[in-house]
Protein backbone atom coordinates (compact mmCIF):
# COMPACT_ATOMS: atom_id res chain seq x y z
CA UNK A 1 0.00 0.00 0.00
CA UNK A 2 1.43 3.38 -0.90
CA UNK A 3 1.83 6.15 1.64
CA UNK A 4 -1.05 7.97 -0.06
CA UNK A 5 -3.30 4.95 0.33
CA UNK A 6 -2.24 4.39 3.93
CA UNK A 7 -2.97 7.99 4.77
CA UNK A 8 -6.32 7.83 3.00
CA UNK A 9 -7.27 4.81 5.13
CA UNK A 10 -6.44 6.78 8.27
CA UNK A 11 -8.60 9.69 7.17
CA UNK A 12 -11.43 7.38 6.15
CA UNK A 13 -11.30 5.68 9.53
CA UNK A 14 -11.09 8.81 11.67
CA UNK A 15 -13.65 10.78 9.68
CA UNK A 16 -15.88 7.72 9.36
CA UNK A 17 -16.21 8.08 5.61
CA UNK A 18 -15.39 4.94 3.62
CA UNK A 19 -15.68 6.81 0.33
CA UNK A 20 -13.42 9.72 1.20
CA UNK A 21 -10.84 10.53 -1.46
CA UNK A 22 -7.84 12.10 0.14
CA UNK A 23 -6.26 15.03 -1.62
CA UNK A 24 -3.69 17.51 -0.32
CA UNK A 25 -6.39 20.18 -0.39
CA UNK A 26 -8.56 18.42 2.17
CA UNK A 27 -8.66 20.70 5.22
CA UNK A 28 -10.72 21.53 8.32
CA UNK A 29 -11.95 24.55 6.36
CA UNK A 30 -13.63 22.36 3.72
CA UNK A 31 -14.31 19.21 5.74
CA UNK A 32 -16.81 19.73 8.52
CA UNK A 33 -15.98 16.50 10.34
CA UNK A 34 -12.29 17.40 10.59
CA UNK A 35 -12.37 19.19 13.93
CA UNK A 36 -9.74 19.34 16.69
CA UNK A 37 -10.79 15.91 17.99
CA UNK A 38 -10.32 14.39 14.57
CA UNK A 39 -7.06 16.29 14.15
CA UNK A 40 -5.54 14.64 17.21
CA UNK A 41 -6.81 11.22 16.16
CA UNK A 42 -5.35 11.69 12.68
CA UNK A 43 -2.00 12.88 14.08
CA UNK A 44 -1.75 9.96 16.50
CA UNK A 45 -2.64 7.45 13.79
CA UNK A 46 -0.09 8.96 11.40
CA UNK A 47 2.61 8.89 14.09
CA UNK A 48 1.88 5.24 14.76
CA UNK A 49 1.60 4.16 11.14
CA UNK A 50 4.58 6.05 9.75
CA UNK A 51 6.90 6.21 12.74
CA UNK A 52 7.01 9.99 12.69
CA UNK A 53 6.64 12.42 15.59
CA UNK A 54 4.85 15.75 15.30
CA UNK A 55 5.95 18.57 17.55
CA UNK A 56 3.26 20.64 19.27
CA UNK A 57 3.97 23.51 16.87
CA UNK A 58 3.66 21.24 13.86
CA UNK A 59 0.27 20.02 15.08
CA UNK A 60 -0.80 23.63 15.63
CA UNK A 61 0.29 24.54 12.09
CA UNK A 62 -1.55 21.77 10.23
CA UNK A 63 -3.89 23.57 7.86
CA UNK A 64 -4.58 20.79 5.36
CA UNK A 65 -3.70 17.24 4.40
CA UNK A 66 -0.79 18.71 2.43
CA UNK A 67 0.97 19.47 5.74
CA UNK A 68 0.63 15.84 6.75
CA UNK A 69 1.84 14.60 3.36
CA UNK A 70 4.88 16.83 3.83
CA UNK A 71 5.63 15.29 7.21
CA UNK A 72 5.48 11.68 6.08
CA UNK A 73 7.49 12.44 2.95
CA UNK A 74 10.19 14.28 4.90
CA UNK B 1 12.15 11.41 50.82
CA UNK B 2 12.07 14.43 53.07
CA UNK B 3 8.80 15.80 54.34
CA UNK B 4 8.36 19.44 55.24
CA UNK B 5 4.69 20.18 54.74
CA UNK B 6 1.35 18.43 54.61
CA UNK B 7 -2.28 19.20 53.85
CA UNK B 8 -4.33 19.22 57.04
CA UNK B 9 -7.69 20.56 55.82
CA UNK B 10 -9.58 20.91 52.57
CA UNK B 11 -12.81 22.08 50.99
CA UNK B 12 -14.14 23.24 47.68
CA UNK B 13 -17.02 25.32 46.36
CA UNK B 14 -18.77 25.47 42.99
CA UNK B 15 -21.28 28.01 41.69
CA UNK B 16 -24.78 26.56 41.75
CA UNK B 17 -25.61 27.86 38.28
CA UNK B 18 -25.47 25.06 35.72
CA UNK B 19 -24.96 25.15 31.94
CA UNK B 20 -26.05 21.86 30.39
CA UNK B 21 -25.38 20.32 27.00
CA UNK B 22 -29.04 20.86 26.16
CA UNK B 23 -28.55 24.58 26.85
CA UNK B 24 -25.58 24.57 24.50
CA UNK B 25 -27.46 22.69 21.79
CA UNK B 26 -29.77 25.72 21.58
CA UNK B 27 -26.75 27.96 20.96
CA UNK B 28 -24.58 25.81 18.71
CA UNK B 29 -24.96 23.06 16.10
CA UNK B 30 -26.26 20.11 18.20
CA UNK B 31 -24.05 17.72 16.21
CA UNK B 32 -20.94 19.67 17.18
CA UNK B 33 -22.03 19.87 20.83
CA UNK B 34 -22.54 16.12 20.84
CA UNK B 35 -19.12 15.55 19.30
CA UNK B 36 -17.36 17.71 21.88
CA UNK B 37 -19.40 16.14 24.70
CA UNK B 38 -18.27 12.72 23.54
CA UNK B 39 -14.63 13.83 23.66
CA UNK B 40 -14.83 15.74 26.90
CA UNK B 41 -17.23 13.57 28.87
CA UNK B 42 -18.72 16.79 30.21
CA UNK B 43 -22.51 16.87 30.44
CA UNK B 44 -22.80 20.08 32.41
CA UNK B 45 -20.60 22.76 33.77
CA UNK B 46 -20.84 25.14 36.78
CA UNK B 47 -20.79 28.78 35.79
CA UNK B 48 -20.32 31.77 38.07
CA UNK B 49 -23.22 34.19 37.56
CA UNK B 50 -22.65 37.85 36.77
CA UNK B 51 -21.07 39.52 39.77
CA UNK B 52 -19.54 36.39 41.30
CA UNK B 53 -15.75 36.47 41.15
CA UNK B 54 -12.86 34.18 41.99
CA UNK B 55 -12.54 35.83 45.42
CA UNK B 56 -16.19 35.05 46.21
CA UNK B 57 -15.68 31.38 45.46
CA UNK B 58 -12.40 31.33 47.35
CA UNK B 59 -13.80 33.04 50.45
CA UNK B 60 -16.75 30.66 50.54
CA UNK B 61 -14.50 27.59 50.30
CA UNK B 62 -12.06 28.87 52.92
CA UNK B 63 -14.69 30.24 55.29
CA UNK B 64 -16.65 27.00 55.34
CA UNK B 65 -13.50 24.96 55.85
CA UNK B 66 -12.33 27.22 58.70
CA UNK B 67 -15.69 27.11 60.45
CA UNK B 68 -16.52 23.44 59.99
CA UNK B 69 -13.05 22.25 61.00
CA UNK B 70 -12.56 24.76 63.83
CA UNK B 71 -9.40 26.21 62.35
CA UNK B 72 -7.92 29.13 64.25
CA UNK B 73 -7.81 31.79 61.56
CA UNK B 74 -5.51 33.95 63.70
CA UNK B 75 -2.82 31.29 63.28
CA UNK B 76 -2.83 31.44 59.47
CA UNK B 77 0.35 33.29 58.52
CA UNK B 78 0.13 33.33 54.71
CA UNK B 79 -2.59 33.28 52.06
CA UNK B 80 -1.51 32.07 48.64
CA UNK B 81 -4.17 32.67 46.01
CA UNK B 82 -3.83 30.87 42.69
CA UNK B 83 -5.80 32.10 39.70
CA UNK B 84 -5.69 33.35 36.17
CA UNK B 85 -8.96 35.22 36.61
CA UNK B 86 -8.19 37.74 39.33
CA UNK B 87 -10.82 40.17 40.58
CA UNK B 88 -8.60 43.10 39.50
CA UNK B 89 -5.41 43.63 37.54
CA UNK B 90 -4.12 44.89 40.87
CA UNK B 91 -3.99 44.56 43.81
CA UNK B 92 -3.57 40.81 44.18
CA UNK B 93 -6.88 39.09 44.86
CA UNK B 94 -5.24 37.45 47.87
CA UNK B 95 -5.72 40.75 49.74
CA UNK B 96 -9.45 40.74 49.10
CA UNK B 97 -9.61 37.19 50.40
CA UNK B 98 -7.44 38.16 53.39
CA UNK B 99 -9.82 41.01 54.26
CA UNK B 100 -13.03 39.02 53.86
CA UNK B 101 -11.72 36.16 55.97
CA UNK B 102 -10.62 38.55 58.71
CA UNK B 103 -7.06 37.26 58.74
CA UNK B 104 -4.31 38.65 60.93
CA UNK B 105 -2.05 41.57 60.10
CA UNK B 106 0.75 39.08 60.72
CA UNK B 107 -0.54 37.04 57.78
CA UNK B 108 0.94 37.84 54.35
CA UNK B 109 -0.88 37.42 51.06
CA UNK B 110 0.05 37.04 47.42
CA UNK B 111 -1.27 35.74 44.12
CA UNK B 112 0.27 33.10 41.99
CA UNK B 113 -0.77 33.45 38.35
CA UNK B 114 -1.02 30.01 36.86
CA UNK B 115 -3.75 28.01 35.16
CA UNK B 116 -4.31 24.30 34.75
CA UNK B 117 -0.76 23.28 35.77
CA UNK B 118 -0.92 25.37 38.96
CA UNK B 119 -1.05 22.78 41.70
CA UNK B 120 2.52 21.42 41.59
CA UNK B 121 3.87 24.96 41.38
CA UNK B 122 1.76 26.23 44.26
CA UNK B 123 2.52 23.27 46.50
CA UNK B 124 6.24 23.71 45.76
CA UNK B 125 6.09 27.36 46.82
CA UNK B 126 4.10 26.67 49.97
CA UNK B 127 6.32 23.73 50.83
CA UNK B 128 9.29 26.07 50.61
CA UNK B 129 7.65 28.64 52.89
CA UNK B 130 7.01 26.01 55.51
CA UNK B 131 10.31 24.16 55.07
CA UNK B 132 12.24 27.39 55.59
CA UNK B 133 10.39 28.00 58.82
CA UNK B 134 9.00 31.28 57.54
CA UNK B 135 5.41 30.06 57.73
CA UNK B 136 3.64 27.64 60.02
CA UNK B 137 0.13 27.56 58.61
CA UNK B 138 -0.62 28.50 55.01
CA UNK B 139 -4.04 28.93 53.45
CA UNK B 140 -3.68 27.87 49.82
CA UNK B 141 -6.61 28.58 47.54
CA UNK B 142 -7.13 27.82 43.87
CA UNK B 143 -10.04 29.70 42.32
CA UNK B 144 -11.19 30.46 38.80
CA UNK B 145 -14.02 32.13 36.95
CA UNK B 146 -12.49 30.95 33.69
CA UNK B 147 -15.86 31.01 31.95
CA UNK B 148 -15.55 34.82 32.02
CA UNK B 149 -12.59 34.54 29.66
CA UNK B 150 -14.40 32.18 27.27
CA UNK B 151 -16.17 33.93 24.39
CA UNK B 152 -19.85 32.87 24.43
CA UNK B 153 -19.74 32.01 20.72
CA UNK B 154 -16.63 29.81 21.05
CA UNK B 155 -18.17 26.35 21.05
CA UNK B 156 -14.77 24.67 21.53
CA UNK B 157 -14.28 26.23 24.96
CA UNK B 158 -17.79 27.04 26.21
CA UNK B 159 -18.43 23.30 26.17
CA UNK B 160 -15.36 22.54 28.29
CA UNK B 161 -14.95 25.05 31.05
CA UNK B 162 -16.52 25.62 34.43
CA UNK B 163 -15.76 27.69 37.55
CA UNK B 164 -14.89 26.76 41.10
CA UNK B 165 -12.50 27.02 44.04
CA UNK B 166 -10.62 24.69 46.38
CA UNK B 167 -9.01 25.67 49.68
CA UNK B 168 -6.37 23.84 51.67
CA UNK B 169 -4.49 24.38 54.89
CA UNK B 170 -0.87 23.31 54.86
CA UNK B 171 1.26 22.94 57.96
CA UNK B 172 4.60 21.44 58.92
CA UNK B 173 4.88 17.73 58.29
CA UNK B 174 5.61 15.27 61.04
CA UNK B 175 6.75 11.79 60.23
CA UNK B 176 6.93 10.25 56.79
CA UNK B 177 3.85 11.87 55.34
CA UNK B 178 3.10 14.99 53.40
CA UNK B 179 4.20 16.70 50.21
CA UNK B 180 6.82 14.45 48.63
CA UNK B 181 7.95 15.98 45.37
CA UNK B 182 6.97 18.04 42.35
CA UNK B 183 8.83 17.43 39.09
CA UNK B 184 8.03 20.40 36.88
CA UNK B 185 8.74 20.84 33.16
CA UNK B 186 8.11 23.50 30.54
CA UNK B 187 7.93 23.74 26.78
CA UNK B 188 7.67 27.49 26.48
CA UNK B 189 7.72 27.30 22.67
CA UNK B 190 4.04 26.46 23.08
CA UNK B 191 3.04 29.55 25.08
CA UNK B 192 0.93 30.89 22.24
CA UNK B 193 -1.27 27.79 22.06
CA UNK B 194 -3.26 28.86 25.13
CA UNK B 195 -3.56 32.60 25.20
CA UNK B 196 -5.72 35.60 26.01
CA UNK B 197 -4.14 38.09 23.57
CA UNK B 198 -5.59 41.33 24.95
CA UNK B 199 -5.97 42.81 28.40
CA UNK B 200 -2.35 42.73 29.48
CA UNK B 201 0.35 45.25 28.73
CA UNK B 202 1.12 43.77 25.30
CA UNK B 203 -2.29 44.71 23.91
CA UNK B 204 -4.54 46.97 25.94
CA UNK B 205 -8.31 46.72 25.77
CA UNK B 206 -9.80 48.80 22.93
CA UNK B 207 -12.57 48.72 20.36
CA UNK B 208 -10.27 46.60 18.22
CA UNK B 209 -9.95 43.92 20.88
CA UNK B 210 -13.70 43.44 20.97
CA UNK B 211 -13.93 42.50 17.30
CA UNK B 212 -14.93 38.95 16.50
CA UNK B 213 -12.93 36.66 14.26
CA UNK B 214 -13.96 33.26 12.95
CA UNK B 215 -11.33 30.74 11.92
CA UNK B 216 -11.51 28.12 9.18
CA UNK B 217 -13.05 25.57 11.54
CA UNK B 218 -15.84 27.93 12.56
CA UNK B 219 -14.47 28.92 15.98
CA UNK B 220 -15.56 32.45 16.85
CA UNK B 221 -13.61 34.50 19.38
CA UNK B 222 -12.11 37.90 20.19
CA UNK B 223 -8.64 38.99 21.35
CA UNK B 224 -10.09 39.55 24.85
CA UNK B 225 -11.02 35.88 25.13
CA UNK B 226 -9.22 32.63 25.83
CA UNK B 227 -7.89 31.11 22.64
CA UNK B 228 -6.65 27.56 22.49
CA UNK B 229 -5.22 25.48 19.70
CA UNK B 230 -7.07 22.40 20.87
CA UNK B 231 -5.27 19.87 18.73
CA UNK B 232 -1.83 21.14 19.71
CA UNK B 233 -2.64 21.19 23.43
CA UNK B 234 -4.28 17.77 23.28
CA UNK B 235 -1.31 16.31 21.42
CA UNK B 236 1.11 17.92 23.89
CA UNK B 237 -0.76 16.46 26.87
CA UNK B 238 -0.95 12.88 25.72
CA UNK B 239 2.63 13.01 24.41
CA UNK B 240 4.33 14.51 27.45
CA UNK B 241 2.41 13.35 30.50
CA UNK B 242 2.79 9.55 30.33
CA UNK B 243 6.59 9.65 29.94
CA UNK B 244 6.82 12.37 32.61
CA UNK B 245 4.89 10.23 35.08
CA UNK B 246 7.07 7.23 34.30
CA UNK B 247 10.21 9.33 34.72
CA UNK B 248 9.04 10.68 38.07
CA UNK B 249 8.16 7.25 39.36
CA UNK B 250 11.60 6.00 38.38
CA UNK B 251 13.38 9.05 39.78
CA UNK B 252 11.73 8.63 43.17
CA UNK B 253 11.91 4.83 43.21
CA UNK B 254 8.15 4.43 43.17
CA UNK B 255 5.68 2.39 41.18
CA UNK B 256 1.95 2.61 40.63
CA UNK B 257 1.65 -0.14 43.26
CA UNK B 258 2.85 2.42 45.81
CA UNK B 259 0.00 4.78 44.96
CA UNK B 260 -3.53 4.69 46.33
CA UNK B 261 -4.81 7.12 43.72
CA UNK B 262 -3.50 8.59 40.48
CA UNK B 263 -5.12 11.91 39.64
CA UNK B 264 -4.83 14.05 36.53
CA UNK B 265 -5.90 17.56 35.64
CA UNK B 266 -9.47 17.16 34.42
CA UNK B 267 -8.93 18.64 30.97
CA UNK B 268 -11.37 16.32 29.24
CA UNK B 269 -12.24 12.65 29.61
CA UNK B 270 -10.76 11.40 26.36
CA UNK B 271 -7.42 12.96 27.22
CA UNK B 272 -7.40 11.71 30.80
CA UNK B 273 -8.46 8.23 29.71
CA UNK B 274 -5.67 8.20 27.12
CA UNK B 275 -3.10 9.07 29.78
CA UNK B 276 -4.46 6.50 32.25
CA UNK B 277 -4.43 3.83 29.55
CA UNK B 278 -0.92 4.70 28.37
CA UNK B 279 0.29 4.25 31.95
CA UNK B 280 -1.87 1.19 32.57
CA UNK B 281 -3.24 2.68 35.76
CA UNK B 282 -5.56 0.15 37.43
CA UNK B 283 -9.23 1.18 37.41
CA UNK B 284 -9.46 1.35 41.20
CA UNK B 285 -6.75 4.02 41.29
CA UNK B 286 -8.50 6.27 38.76
CA UNK B 287 -10.80 9.07 39.79
CA UNK B 288 -12.75 11.61 37.77
CA UNK B 289 -14.62 14.72 38.75
CA UNK B 290 -15.40 16.68 35.62
CA UNK B 291 -18.53 15.31 34.01
CA UNK B 292 -20.88 17.46 36.08
CA UNK B 293 -18.68 20.49 36.64
CA UNK B 294 -16.35 21.03 33.65
CA UNK B 295 -12.67 21.85 33.34
CA UNK B 296 -11.97 24.37 36.14
CA UNK B 297 -8.51 25.47 34.95
CA UNK B 298 -6.27 26.17 37.97
CA UNK B 299 -8.95 24.82 40.30
CA UNK B 300 -9.36 21.56 38.41
CA UNK B 301 -6.77 19.30 40.05
CA UNK B 302 -7.32 20.89 43.48
CA UNK B 303 -11.10 20.37 43.36
CA UNK B 304 -10.50 16.80 42.17
CA UNK B 305 -8.25 16.14 45.16
CA UNK B 306 -10.65 17.91 47.52
CA UNK B 307 -13.53 15.76 46.29
CA UNK B 308 -11.47 12.59 46.74
CA UNK B 309 -10.73 13.68 50.31
CA UNK B 310 -14.37 14.62 50.88
CA UNK B 311 -15.46 11.16 49.72
CA UNK B 312 -13.10 9.62 52.26
CA UNK B 313 -10.89 7.96 49.66
CA UNK B 314 -7.82 8.77 51.73
CA UNK B 315 -9.24 8.32 55.22
CA UNK B 316 -7.07 5.23 55.54
CA UNK B 317 -4.07 7.14 54.25
CA UNK B 318 -2.05 6.49 51.14
CA UNK B 319 -0.02 8.09 48.42
CA UNK B 320 -1.65 10.17 45.71
CA UNK B 321 0.29 10.67 42.50
CA UNK B 322 -0.91 13.64 40.48
CA UNK B 323 -0.11 15.41 37.24
CA UNK B 324 -1.32 18.82 36.13
CA UNK B 325 -0.58 20.29 32.71
CA UNK B 326 -1.53 23.01 30.27
CA UNK B 327 -1.00 26.70 29.75
CA UNK B 328 2.62 27.70 29.25
CA UNK B 329 3.01 24.98 28.11
CA UNK B 330 4.05 23.39 31.36
CA UNK B 331 3.43 20.23 33.31
CA UNK B 332 4.20 18.81 36.72
CA UNK B 333 4.10 15.37 38.29
CA UNK B 334 3.75 15.53 42.06
CA UNK B 335 3.02 13.36 45.03
CA UNK B 336 1.28 13.66 48.38
CA UNK B 337 1.50 10.91 50.97
CA UNK B 338 -1.38 11.06 53.45
CA UNK B 339 -1.29 9.59 56.94
CA UNK B 340 -4.53 7.89 58.02
CA UNK B 341 -7.10 10.39 59.21
CA UNK B 342 -4.72 13.29 58.69
CA UNK B 343 -6.92 15.63 56.67
CA UNK B 344 -9.97 17.47 57.91
CA UNK B 345 -11.98 17.34 54.68
CA UNK B 346 -14.93 19.60 55.28
CA UNK B 347 -18.40 18.18 54.68
CA UNK B 348 -19.91 21.66 54.51
CA UNK B 349 -21.95 22.60 51.45
CA UNK B 350 -20.04 22.90 48.20
CA UNK B 351 -22.68 25.09 46.53
CA UNK B 352 -22.53 28.85 46.15
CA UNK B 353 -25.50 30.84 44.90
Amino acid sequence: MSKQEQLQEIFRDVLDNALLVLTPELAPANCGDWDSVAMVQIVLAVESAFGVRFSTDEVADIKSAADIFKKIDA
Amino acid sequence: MKYFSKITASHYVLPSKVLTNDDLAERFDPKKVKSIAKLSGITQRRVAPEGMTASDLAVAAAQRMIESENIDRASIDMVVFVTQTPDYILPATAFIVHEKLGLSKDCGAFDLSMGCPAMPYALSVVNGLIASGQCKKVLLIFSETITRLVYPKDRSLVTLHGDGAAAFILEAADGDYGFEFADIHSDSSGWKHLLVPAGGMKQRISEETKKETTDESGICTTPESLQMNGAAVFHFSISEIPPAVKASLQKHSLSLDDCKLVLFHQANKMMVDSIYNALQVPQEKRFFFMEQIGNLSAASTPVLLAEALRQGKLDGGGRVLLASFGVGLTWGVFSLNFAPGSVKASQASTELD
